[in-house]
């Protein structure tokens, strides 16, 4: 390497941005060559000189930060205060809020509702048969708002779903197990249960979620149990299971739970006043729909259930289980605040339709 | 003291509160980068106000795993080679050679001697670097003010890696000819230093 040369890779070689061949030669130049040393030594006397002088940051008028803040409602709002869809699969990001909700979903599945599945094989019961439209495009769900009406979701900026016909909203499932003599035991009319002046919101979240193993306590018809602890220890269940839950802050005995619209293979198999579970008749497959208060959370059970989620995620992946999607719905009305949650290895449309057709109701 | 990523997530969820203490953490950096680059205060803190509501924008693309100050500063580069162009000012990183023409050689260095601190020589390359042409300061920033790699700053200028090694070195000629032209005219010897 003569002088030249060496002069074309100084700043890379005072950047230690050489590679190692060229840095060798470099160096050996330099051991010939008082002049290039002198030129390598005056260069790194500037880097420090540079880099000291790019440290040095500049100040910004004093209200800078004000007329940031002042100017964002006119930028777009983050998503997350609108809809949001979240597929983990894709990336994992860490959104506190629909962890939260994913994780208290998680660990109802885990501790809940074990061994299902099996008392369920079994069971054969009817829906009222005029209540039975097939799981079908629901505009009003994709868009993502409440209407008036019910649960019905559309997003901000859309008009409110068209009200359905009290003949729809008062739908009667009945035990089949009874071949559908024994009563009811929900019955949807959500337009009383929410004021005209209320204007909620809804926050959905998705993730990618595969199949479940651990479900399915005896979740009977009859049993009246108050919380998780409450609920029997289970043992597995199959990889198509799927599980709806509803979360409320009013109190249990309040609301009741309205699967509005349910496809007709759907029966219920048992219910308590927070749980309900369905049985697909045609596919075998398993509903669950509970319901249960939901609490604000905090910052420390944000981040665990950030970390119960991801690896209940990764076990699930391991596993090479079919993937399941898990649908979150927050929504507000009045002081109440409720969390829909849906998990099942549906189509993100056809869970998406799903979770439009269950409603709340008062309980009877 | 909440770390900025979870400020990130907090601010994606709509606290205001969090992407507000987001400004007040970054206003400084991403001026200093922007301000480098434009070389004019107001138009800065224009382009400035400008990053810190596409950041509000684009805060759902932010992956929290990752590092905030890298993206931040990623987009407050992007925005002001954006506006740059929008200004229909070329920005082609091609470079004037009257400013790289050798003025020094080895001969003014054979006696080298300590002239100035480096405080004195930082001052003066603040000073030198915003008397550059806007091209050499948008190379001298990304490379040495946010310590882009050959293959980031080709990216960040639409260049071939070979050739931003050619537009550092152009640029840090025309660099060191300015400073020494500088201390000439002030009357001070431009030479080395012995030691460091």
């Amino acid at each position: 390497m003569n002088c030249q040369q060496a002069d074309n890779y100084i700043y890379e070689y005072c950047d230690a941005r050489l590679s190692p061949e060229l840095m060798q030669e470099f160096e050996e130049h330099l051991a010939s060559c008082e002049t290039c040393t002198n030129l390598v030594i005056l260069t790194r006397f500037e880097n420090d000189a540079l880099h000291e002088c790019m440290e040095t940051t500049m100040e910004v008028d004093e209200n800078f930060t004000a007329r940031i803040m002042a100017a964002l409602p006119a930028a777009a709002a983050p998503v997350l205060s609108d809809i949001q869809i979240i597929k983990p699969s894709r990336s994992w990001r860490p959104v506190a809020y629909f962890a939260v909700v994913a994780a208290t979903t998680v660990l109802m599945f885990t501790t809940v509702v074990p061994g299902l599945f099996d008392q369920m094989q079994d069971k054969n019961v009817a829906v009222h048969d005029s209540i039975q439209p097939e799981l079908r495009e629901n505009a009003s769900l994709k868009t993502g708002k409440i209407n008036e009406d019910g649960i019905a979701l559309q997003s901000a900026g859309t008009d409110t779903a068209e009200k359905e016909s009290d003949s729809t909203n008062r739908n009667v499932i009945t035990d089949s197990g009874d071949s559908g003599n024994s009563a009811e035991v929900i019955q949807a009319d959500v337009a009383s249960m929410i004021s005209e002046n209320s204007t909620p919101s809804i926050q959905i979240a998705m993730a990618d979620y595969a199949a479940l193993k651990t479900p399915a306590p005896a979740l009977q018809r009859g049993i009246s149990s108050t919380g998780d602890q409450a609920m029997p220890k289970a043992a597995s269940v199959p990889d198509r299971y799927r599980s709806y839950s509803v979360n409320l802050v009013k109190p249990i005995e309040e609301v009741s739970l309205v699967p509005d619209n349910l496809p007709g293979n759907y029966v219920l198999a048992s219910d308590s006043e927070e749980i309900f579970v369905y049985n697909d008749t045609k596919t075998g497959k398993t509903v669950e729909i509970a319901i249960r208060p939901y609490a604000a959370p905090t910052a420390n059970t944000m981040a665990k259930a950030s970390i119960a989620a991801n690896e209940i995620l990764m076990t699930e992946s391991a596993a090479s289980a079919p993937l399941t999607q898990q649908l979150e719905v927050i929504a507000e009305y009045e002081e109440s605040q409720y969390v829909v949650s849906l998990e099942s290895n549906l189509d993100h449309d056809e869970l998406l339709d799903l979770a439009g057709q269950i409603k709340l109701a008062p309980a009877q | 003291m909440i770390n900025d990523e979870l400020l990130a997530a907090k601010a994606l969820g709509g606290d205001l509160g969090a992407f507000e203490e987001l400004v007040n953490r970054y206003k400084k950096s991403v001026f200093t980068i922007v301000y480098r680059i434009i070389g004019q205060y107001q138009e800065a803190e224009d382009i400035t106000q400008e990053v810190f509501l596409i950041v509000y924008e684009k805060l759902y693309q932010f992956d929290v795993g990752k590092k905030f100050a890298p993206w931040i500063h990623r987009i407050a580069v992007n925005t002001t080679i954006t506006a740059l162009r929008k200004k229909k000012k070329v920005v082609n990183v091609m470079f004037d050679e009257t400013y790289i023409q050798d003025n020094v050689t080895g001969s003014d260095l054979d006696d080298p001697q300590v002239i100035f601190e480096r405080n004195e020589l930082s001052s003066f390359i603040n000073e030198v670097i915003m008397e550059l042409p806007e091209n050499y300061r948008i190379i001298i920033a990304l490379r040495y003010q946010m310590d882009y790699s050959n293959g980031e700053i080709a990216e960040v200028l639409g260049i071939s890696k070979e050739n931003v090694e050619v537009k550092v070195h152009r640029a840090r000629k025309a660099m060191r000819n300015l400073y020494m032209k500088k201390l000439v005219q002030r009357g001070m010897p431009h030479e080395l230093p012995a030691s460091r």
